[in-house]
């Protein structure tokens, strides 16, 4: 029953993702990427194990916190570009409204 | 008379130079910066970055026009306004000047006489093919740095990576978008310049370093922190 709780929240992020490339593309193709793969491991858990041996890390739990860490990282740094984006727009309206006041007082 | 003091070129109509000076809490010499440049250029406009000390006031009271931040944005973010306020005013060359005092005003002449001697759209001053005084062994060995860095990541081969003394023609100002709000505005500006067809020329300028410019000025930690901004930037549009 978790799963479709679990599904959904992935597939959310995953289109969220994708809707922030024009802002940031390493955010809009690497997040959906790995919710799609958080999607494929909910339906079939036994490829987390396949996967962590392949790769040489043990657990599955294991390589699904890593892949949880990656996630956090890349979601902190997609909020650090658009800290960067509404920073553009205040810079924006800071210099417009400067311009125009020094404008109206240099007439 | 202004001619023979600035040594300009004949032809250079020093009605149409705009001088750009951000400041931000520069009260104690922002007046001394303006009256320096006052009998000679009659455009200088002052960008007062959201001070909260009278910088902006005396500059006015110095002859200066003054634009106002109504918030702290940078000395990046203060030049865009600068230059975008000396566009709107038909600058058709516009000059980049510090405001504390470490710029010398004669050598906005070496900038314009360089332009006109090579025709070129941005000359930046060298303080290596000039001169300095009083400029600490660790301030060289920095600037150094960001001089090789620059040659290695842009392909310019400057003498001198950030010297806030500029000249910009106006086709160069128009084309300029500065994103980098704080003191990485210098390297992108340089990044930008090496993927432009502008033509790009340095000049000998003199820098005066004081314990008041020295203060002001830029630290490895700083340094750092333009590295960080610049190298971020390039993750996202």
């Amino acid at each position: 029953m978790i799963r479709i709780p679990l599904i959904l929240a992935l597939a959310f992020f995953a289109l969220y993702g994708w809707r922030q490339r024009r802002i940031s593309p390493a955010i809009g193709f690497a997040m959906p990427l790995i919710s799609l793969l958080g999607i494929a491991l909910v339906l079939w858990p036994s490829w987390a194990q396949r996967a962590a041996d392949l790769l040489g890390i043990g657990r599955g739990a294991d390589l699904i916190l890593y892949i949880w860490t990656v996630a956090s990282l890349l979601l902190l740094a997609n909020l650090h570009f658009r800290m960067r984006a509404q920073s553009a727009v205040i810079t924006t309206l800071t210099r417009e409204l400067a311009i125009i006041e020094a404008r109206q007082r240099n007439e | 008379m202004l001619h023979e003091r600035i040594e300009v070129p004949a032809c250079d109509d020093l009605d149409s130079v705009w001088v750009v000076v951000p400041g931000f809490n520069e009260s104690a010499m922002i007046a001394r910066t303006v009256r320096s440049l006052g009998p000679w250029l009659p455009n200088v406009v002052v960008v007062d970055d959201g001070s909260t000390d009278e910088t902006g006031r005396e500059a006015e009271r110095a002859g200066a026009k003054v634009v106002r931040h109504c918030v702290n944005l940078g000395q990046g973010a203060a030049l865009g306004t600068g230059i975008r306020y000396a566009l709107l005013n038909g600058a058709s060359t516009i000059v980049t000047f510090d405001a504390d005092g470490q710029h010398r005003p004669e050598d906005i002449g070496a900038l314009l006489r360089r332009r006109e001697e090579t025709g070129a759209d941005v000359v930046l001053g060298s303080r290596f093919l000039g001169g300095t005084v009083d400029m600490p062994a660790s301030r060289r060995w920095l600037l150094r740095a960001a001089t090789l860095y620059t040659r290695l990541t842009t392909g310019l081969k400057l003498t001198d990576a950030h010297n806030g003394l500029r000249l910009l023609s106006r086709r160069a100002a128009a084309q300029l978008r500065i994103r980098q709000n704080r003191m990485a505005h210098a390297s992108e500006l340089l990044d930008w310049l090496a993927s432009s067809d502008l033509k790009v020329v340095e000049a000998p300028v003199k820098i005066v370093y004081t314990d008041y410019t020295l203060a002001k000025g830029q630290n490895a930690l700083s340094s750092l922190s333009i590295l960080w901004d610049l190298w971020s930037s390039r993750l996202h549009r």
